[in-house]
């Protein structure tokens, strides 16, 4: 076995080597922390549809985002409940309002009073499951009549006129609100987040809803969310369904484009193009992948330098090496081997970091950030690949190393 | 005769050659040459900065030997040394090391040649992380000696160089003595064929310092080792078989150390030069020149001019005088044995004619040299003194 050259150049010099890690994990910390965030801003997409209770969704084939989602007729949902494996069929509407506090005497003091804001309303039937949330179960009994709402604590509470100007919750019951220019009463909160498109939500009943758009609300609806029976295979009854309703469409013949009626959609394929559309079409997903490369470039320049120096200070050993008759490949081993060395190194001391502050930033931001084995794998797979790129650069320098200056 | 060796000459002509060179003795004795540097030059610079540091080097060195290089710091000496080494390329003239061209010699040859080199630098460029066994085993490792035969050798090695109680230390807790003994280690444990040292004895005391030239001799004399040493420690100048002196960038002597001392015997035998101080005795040595002659060649012609003085190294001569018509037989003169010298002394024609009896090597110094060195000799109570005063 080849005398380990490298092992011993890293543990002679044990405080060098301490430093030189810390910087390379410093390094692999940043990727970790901004494919966190990435992660986290997929996971804040697919969040609302986390809660929602459905097996199979029927949304438009012009879905846009879920603050824009288009509408789909209503006899769809009809037509799918008639299905033996379908349990329940429940409509949700889905639209992007605007938001505001009348100006009364009792508001002229909030200074946002009479602003307009974006706001996410949803209307659903109150009776229903539509939420896997127990509080809103409860709190949607409340939503007796269509002058009535409930407010997301989760909404920016300072900027949307929150009675006691920092969040919602119960002093703001019984306050009079604008949603769509009109009038609403806050009947309960509950707390479910909006997502990415909206600082804040509010849930309506169905004939809530039905007063902002009038007459559009009874024909068609946002989302179908259908839950199916024990044991039925989701994407079989996808399958199904589609062919179902493209035979309807061909009898009916109102469908000349032959473009889709309908998106008929399992869970994981709805998380799968949630995450797709937030990551690579918005730049909230640019931003962070950009965060990355900044950060792997960051991590390169430190191995460089951190390679660089030690090849400077053994310089002389390298050019003895040389004379004793090692080959070049010899040395750009050795390089090469510190250089992985100090990758594996500073990896296993950023992932035992980054655990620590996935958890703290995740909860100070109120955001989930998730350690996946995805994000381990492919930070590994990048720490690797950055020390590689700045052990080839380094080897430029063993050019220095000349035997004839030895004596 | 090889048609290649540029030292040749067509067999009619005597050849010639500086008395303490080893060619010639070489040639008799059938040694072979590992190092032969011929017409070397060498720059350092480009464009008008170029300068010149080697001028016409040319330098035997055989298998076996010992060469002490000298001169004053910047000589050229070092140059020479690393050029011999392949860690610097060859820009002018020809040197073969172990029997190849090293002037536009390919990248993976000269790495193959330095695996059969060893050297031993005087700042001992360890490396600071691995141990003083794993120092020496990195030489040990590279010609792929056997793990077990290794570590045998290395601690047989470190042991004998008195470090066996540090074997596993790092050089920075080793003192500057121990350093460079590793280093010397490193240097001879893959039995290199030779041995480039730059003062491997300058941090070490008398004890350790003679036990490094002594591993020195006993690796050239069971080895065959050639062991070329940059040196200005005079307690080692006797290990030398030949001193290399270097002055400006030219090759100043080259002198036969034991045959210098054996040229010094025979003259001290000659009357003309008994009374000559062993150091002008062994600067007349060094400015005698060597020639070769075949059986039967004249070597002296009676009658004619005396040119040069000459005494027989090797072989033997028959002395001729004519007296009227008929030419007699006076002697035959053999090995340590002189003649010539009448003529000078008295400024007169020879009176003998010489021929040489068997192949015969004679060294010869010219006319002026004898001359002076015989002036020299009436200063002889000067020199005692002289060489008494350095002894204070």
């Amino acid at each position: 076995m080849r005398m380990p050259l490298a092992v011993a150049n890293l543990t002679h010099g044990k405080w060098r080597t301490v430093v030189s890690t810390s910087g390379v994990a410093l390094a692999i910390v940043l990727v970790f922390m901004q494919l966190g965030f990435l992660g986290a801003v997929a996971g804040t997409a697919v969040q609302i549809y986390d809660r929602l209770q459905f097996d199979v969704l029927l949304r438009s084939p012009d879905y846009f985002h879920f603050c824009d989602p288009r509408d789909i007729p209503r006899a769809h949902l009809y037509r799918a409940a008639s299905m033996p494996e379908v349990t329940s069929v429940k409509p949700l509407q889905v639209t992007l309002a605007t938001w505001r506090i009348p100006q009364t005497p009792q508001t002229m003091a909030q200074q946002t009073a009479g602003e307009l804001r974006a706001i996410l309303a949803m209307g659903m039937d109150s009776g229903a499951n539509v939420f896997a949330l127990e509080e809103i179960r409860q709190q949607a009994s409340r939503l007796t009549s269509a002058e009535l709402l409930l407010i997301d604590r989760q909404t920016k509470g300072d900027d949307y006129g929150a009675a006691d100007g920092v969040s919602f919750g119960d002093p703001d019951i019984d306050r009079d609100v604008e949603v769509g220019d009109r009038r609403f009463r806050i009947a309960g909160h509950f707390a479910l987040g909006a997502g990415l498109a909206a600082n804040g939500s509010v849930l309506l009943s169905e004939s809530g809803y039905a007063r902002l758009y009038p007459g559009d609300a009874a024909s068609r609806v946002s989302f179908g969310l259908v839950e199916l029976a024990e044991g039925v295979d989701a994407d079989a009854f996808c399958a199904r369904l589609q062919e179902l309703l493209a035979r309807d469409g061909d009898s009916d013949g109102d469908l000349s484009d032959g473009a889709p009626p309908l998106a008929v959609l399992t869970r994981d394929q709805v998380r799968a193009w949630e995450t797709r559309r937030w990551l690579w079409h918005t730049p909230i997903g640019s931003i962070f992948v950009a965060g990355v490369v900044v950060a792997l470039v960051v991590g390169s320049v430190v191995v460089y330098m951190v390679l660089a120096n030690d090849v400077a200070k053994h310089l002389r050993e390298y050019a003895t090496l040389k004379a004793m008759g090692y080959s070049d490949g010899f040395l750009r081993g050795v390089v090469m081997q510190q250089a992985l060395i100090l990758a594996g190194l500073g990896y296993s001391v950023a992932l035992v970091i980054a655990e620590g502050l996935y958890r703290v930033v995740g909860h100070l931001a109120n955001i989930s950030m998730e350690m996946t084995w995805w994000i381990r794998g492919c930070v590994l797979v990048l720490s690797i690949g950055m020390c590689c790129v700045s052990g080839l650069a380094t080897l430029r320098k063993l050019g220095k190393a000349q035997p004839a200056e030895l004596f | 005769m090889n048609a290649s060796d540029t030292s040749s000459v067509p067999p009619d002509r005597h050849v010639r050659a500086p008395a303490t060179s080893a060619s010639l003795l070489a040639r008799m004795t059938g040694s072979d040459c590992v190092i032969r540097v011929r017409e070397l030059n060498h720059f350092f610079g480009e464009g008008e900065t170029r300068k010149q540091v080697l001028f016409h080097n040319t330098l035997e060195i055989q298998r076996g030997e010992i060469i002490i290089m000298t001169g004053p710091s910047g000589s050229g000496k070092t140059t020479l040394l690393t050029l011999i080494g392949t860690l610097r390329r060859v820009q002018e003239g020809s040197l073969q090391l172990l029997g190849q061209e090293l002037n536009g010699i390919a990248r993976q040859d000269m790495t193959a040649l330095r695996k059969q080199i060893g050297f031993i630098f005087q700042a001992h460029n360890l490396f600071e992380s691995l141990t003083a066994f794993q120092n020496v085993n990195m030489a040990a490792e590279l010609v792929g000696i056997e793990r077990a035969a290794a570590r045998q050798r290395i601690e047989k090695l470190l042991t004998r160089l008195d470090l066996g109680h540090r074997i596993h230390y790092k050089p920075h807790s080793l003192s500057g003595g121990q350093r460079q003994r590793v280093a010397v280690a490193r240097g001879l444990v893959h039995s290199p064929r030779v041995v480039l040292a730059d003062e491997p004895t300058a941090a070490l005391d008398r004890h350790t310092g003679r036990e490094v030239v002594t591993l020195f001799q006993e690796l050239a004399r069971d080895e065959g080792c050639t062991i070329i040493m940059v040196t200005h420690d005079n307690r080692i100048l006797d290990v030398a078989d030949r001193i290399v002196n270097m002055v400006d960038g030219y090759i100043h002597s080259n002198v036969l150390v034991r045959e210098s001392a054996a040229i010094c015997e025979f003259l001290k035998g000659c009357p003309s030069f008994a009374d000559l101080t062993p150091r002008s005795l062994s600067e007349v040595a060094d400015t005698m020149q060597a020639v070769l002659y075949s059986p039967g060649t004249v070597i002296i012609k009676q009658g004619d001019v005396g040119r040069d003085f000459y005494l027989i190294r090797q072989g033997s001569v028959d002395v001729l005088q004519a007296d009227g018509k008929a030419q007699r037989h006076v002697a035959t003169l053999h090995e340590g044995q002189f003649f010539g010298e009448v003529a000078l002394l008295e400024d007169r024609p020879r009176n003998a004619t010489v021929i040489a009896k068997t192949e015969t090597l004679c060294y010869t110094l010219g006319k002026d040299a004898f001359r002076d060195v015989l002036s020299r000799s009436h200063t002889f109570e000067e020199e005692l003194r002289k060489v008494l005063f350095d002894r204070q």
